[in-house]
């Protein structure tokens, strides 16, 4: 569905090189901390920077080339920008329908009315909650074959969180062919809905795994200085000096279960994947 | 590209308020004796810019980057900034000319009206011009610095026609020479035929520079 071949983009201070590849009917996540190149590698996959080096194609076509009907397919969703501060929902309703052939105004108002978004508020009395329910609601709102969501739960609350997760969660039982890629700073977002995960460290993928494998095989081993000297480095892919000793980080969670039992050793998820692969050695 | 044009006419009609307090001070200038032409013309670059000025909208919001994932391409998006620019100067033309119309009714002026009717035309291209300007600058430049461009155009444009007007009157002293000589002896119609012809011209190498700014441009 989208394939990133040796995609290079340099700027000033920064830049961006990564190879990525989202199948059909997956839920992609991209995490990495602020600035990594989460919303590079986004604007890269819609087109909206010119590569220096690489590809990327969309629906089997080089991004730069896509013709108005396969942008058709695309429903997406800005981490900043999208419709006019000052529209209504009755105004994104009218555009959204002479913009997009499949898409179906009475079920669009209908979701409205059920996410409770008022119709004649401007957008921009909007709470943050109703402002990102919109955008995911506008990316969904047209039978697309591909999402595009960058950070679309940032700032929200829990419930608002869940809200906007199960809107996706129905969109894939209703679209199983389609796509997703979500790029989100929550990671219990992604633990949560995604088949798998890129991780990206200054503009680099540094990680791509299943969400399965991360939630079953990493670990966190905390152990102490003596522990540490002693311990096999085999599985260890970083690990960083703390009071106590050292916490570090495996993708053989069972190796570290069966040969050292007296250390702590506590199941991965995603925040413990960003801190020891950001911070660790 | 017909929700582009949706979205452009949705902000444009948001502007109500300022729409009604131009088409009033048209209204207010005509009353004081101002000349058709004047009044259309003040009116027409009026709407025109605020046409145009749907650009520096998609940019306040950073809507330019969604509006490109959108089913249209960067060209089509540039030929709805001058479809826009193009349906303001109509608009605000046959307003204005309805306005002067009516009042030239009431006054029981038609044939002044009738003989307007040429430096009204005019106005028209005055439209297109200012579309042909403003849409690649529009779009090159972030909002700050159209602000200092406006008015330096502005501030050029007053410049030159003092200028112009001070020199001409100063040629006419030591050379006498009839400054309507300068129409070449041509018709109004050939004349008319020869401004479109470069306002044509203009639009063109506008629409061709505008779309290839957009093709540079990133978001």
């Amino acid at each position: 569905m989208v394939e990133l071949k040796q995609a290079v983009k340099t700027y000033k201070d920064f830049q961006l090189s990564v190879d990525m590849n989202i199948p059909e009917g997956n839920i992609t996540g991209i995490v990495g901390r602020n600035g990594a190149g989460k919303s590079t590698v986004i604007k890269a996959i819609l087109g909206l920077i010119n590569l220096d080096e690489g590809q990327v194609n969309v629906f089997g076509d080089d991004i730069k080339k896509i013709k108005p009907k396969d942008k058709a397919k695309l429903g997406v969703a800005l981490a900043e920008g999208g419709f006019c501060v000052n529209f209504t929902v009755k105004d994104i309703c009218k555009v959204l329908k002479n913009t997009y052939d499949d898409f179906d105004a009475n079920a669009f108002m209908e979701e409205c009315r059920k996410l409770d978004l008022p119709f004649d508020k401007k957008l921009s009395e909007f709470s943050t909650g109703m402002k990102a329910k919109i955008k995911v609601l506008i990316a969904i709102s047209h039978n697309a074959k591909l999402l595009v969501l960058d950070e679309p739960t940032a700032g929200l609350d829990v419930v608002a969180r869940n809200e906007v997760l199960d809107m996706l969660r129905v969109y894939m039982e209703r679209k199983p062919d389609a796509s997703i890629l979500i790029s989100s700073h929550i990671s219990s977002d992604l633990e949560g809905i995604c088949d798998d995960i890129y991780m990206i460290k200054d503009g680099k993928i540094i990680i791509h795994e299943d969400t399965d494998i991360i939630l079953s095989k990493y670990a966190v081993l905390k152990v102490s200085s003596v522990v540490y000297d002693k311990l096999d480095k085999t599985y260890i892919l970083k690990s960083k000096k703390q009071d106590y000793g050292f916490v570090c980080l495996t993708n053989e969670k069972q190796f570290y279960l069966e040969n050292y039992p007296e250390i702590i050793i506590e199941n991965g998820n995603i925040d413990d994947l960003i801190i020891m692969m950001t911070e660790g050695e | 590209m017909k929700g582009l044009l949706t979205k452009d006419f949705s902000i444009t009609m948001k502007r109500k308020s300022y729409i009604l307090l131009i088409t009033a001070i048209s209204m207010l200038l005509m009353l004081t004796g101002q000349s058709n032409a004047f009044v259309v013309g003040y009116l027409t670059s009026i709407a025109v810019v605020l046409c145009i000025n749907t650009i520096s909208n998609d940019k306040n919001d950073n809507s330019m980057a969604f509006f490109m994932t959108f089913p249209v391409s960067k060209r089509e998006y540039v030929l709805s900034k001058y479809i826009m620019a193009g349906c303001g100067t109509a608009c605000s033309w046959v307003i204005g000319c309805i306005m002067e119309l009516v009042y030239a009714c009431i006054k029981g002026n038609l044939v002044g009206f009738a003989s307007d009717i040429y430096g009204l035309l005019l106005i028209i291209f005055l439209g297109a011009v200012f579309g042909a300007i403003f849409i690649p600058i529009y779009l090159k430049f972030d909002n700050e610095q159209i602000k200092m461009i406006m008015l330096i155009i502005f501030g050029g444009i007053a410049l030159i026609s003092v200028a112009a007007a001070v020199l001409i009157d100063f040629l006419e002293k030591i050379v006498p020479f009839n400054t309507m000589e300068l129409h070449f002896n041509l018709s109004e119609a050939a004349v008319l035929a020869l401004i479109l012809l470069i306002i044509a011209i203009m639009v063109i190498i506008s629409y061709v520079t505008s779309c290839h700014i957009m093709e540079k441009k990133e978001f």
